[in-house]
């Protein structure tokens, strides 16, 4: 159906009252030339001045701040561990709730009473008949 | 003009927080402790009431006797010795430290004459470093290094 037919058959059967078509068009420029009322924190969904000197305070001033303030940005255990000995196997981590730094050793033997290695010759008894042991 | 003033205010308020990490390190105590869940004999020497919470939280037993401890000037950047048992001990060398660095120190551990372990660590006030050592009877040995 061409343009002009179908626009003949809608003013036939909803014809346009006077004036309405005058008041939907001032209706219309109402609505865009008002100034809506901005939000208050428009600027910062928007790239603008304001929300790049906020940003900039954002990421540098506040880390600076926080450091000084104790919140140190560096971890919090700064002790390492490594096992020098196979079969013992060595961590280290920070313990939150005892605020210390805590090296966690497994796998050593327990230690006794028992003369070592270190002890005078003397203490420890040698086997009779090994002159070379001692 | 105020609004500087509070800004100088808050900034010296912040900056003496950080002033214990600066000064702290100068030198570190070193103790031996055994902890256990037997009541400890008459006269011993315990752990002090701050310290017995911080070990607890970590290793769980009710006692921490100390058997021996050191004290350790850092500013001597040479290898010294703590040899609280002769199968047991711990060897540390404050590491050199550039003016406005943390300092670092060093540390092995040596079991029944071996080195078993050794790592860095940094001395910080009111963060003390726990190394778990051997078990020994019912209980265990403790290295305990605290920034002072």
């Amino acid at each position: 159906m061409p343009d002009r037919e179908l626009k003949i058959l809608l003013l036939e059967t909803c014809p346009v009252r006077p004036g309405q078509e005058e008041r939907a068009w001032s209706a219309l420029k109402a609505r865009f030339s008002a100034n809506p009322v901005p939000a208050a924190w428009y600027w910062l969904f928007y790239p603008t001045w304001r929300g790049l000197t906020v940003a900039v305070l954002a990421i540098v001033f506040i880390p600076v701040m926080a450091d000084y303030a104790g919140f140190s940005l560096r971890p919090e255990s700064l002790a390492t561990a490594d096992s020098q000995l196979p079969g013992v196997y060595a961590t280290s981590f920070y313990s939150r709730s005892a605020q210390a730094q805590v090296v966690w050793l497994n796998g050593m033997e327990p230690a006794t009473d028992k003369p070592t290695y270190l002890d005078p010759t003397s203490v420890v008894s040698a086997p009779k008949g090994d002159p070379n042991s001692f | 003009m105020r609004k500087t003033l509070r800004f100088l205010i808050l900034f010296l308020a912040f900056s003496g927080l950080g002033l214990g990490a600066g000064f702290a390190g100068e030198k570190v105590w070193v103790g031996l402790f055994l902890a256990q869940n037997q009541s400890p004999p008459f006269g011993v020497q315990l752990a002090p009431e701050g310290m017995h919470r911080q070990l607890h939280e970590v290793f769980g037993f009710k006692h921490y006797i100390l058997l021996k401890a050191q004290e350790f000037g850092l500013r001597n950047e040479w290898e010294q010795w703590f040899v609280p048992r002769r199968d047991f001990f711990i060897r540390l060398e404050p590491l050199p430290r550039q003016p406005g660095e943390p300092r670092f120190v060093d540390y092995q551990i040596y079991k029944d004459g071996f080195i078993i372990a050794k790592g860095v660590y940094q001395p910080r006030d009111g963060t003390p470093l726990f190394i778990n050592g051997p078990d020994f009877h019912q209980g265990r040995f403790i290295f305990v290094l605290d920034a002072r």
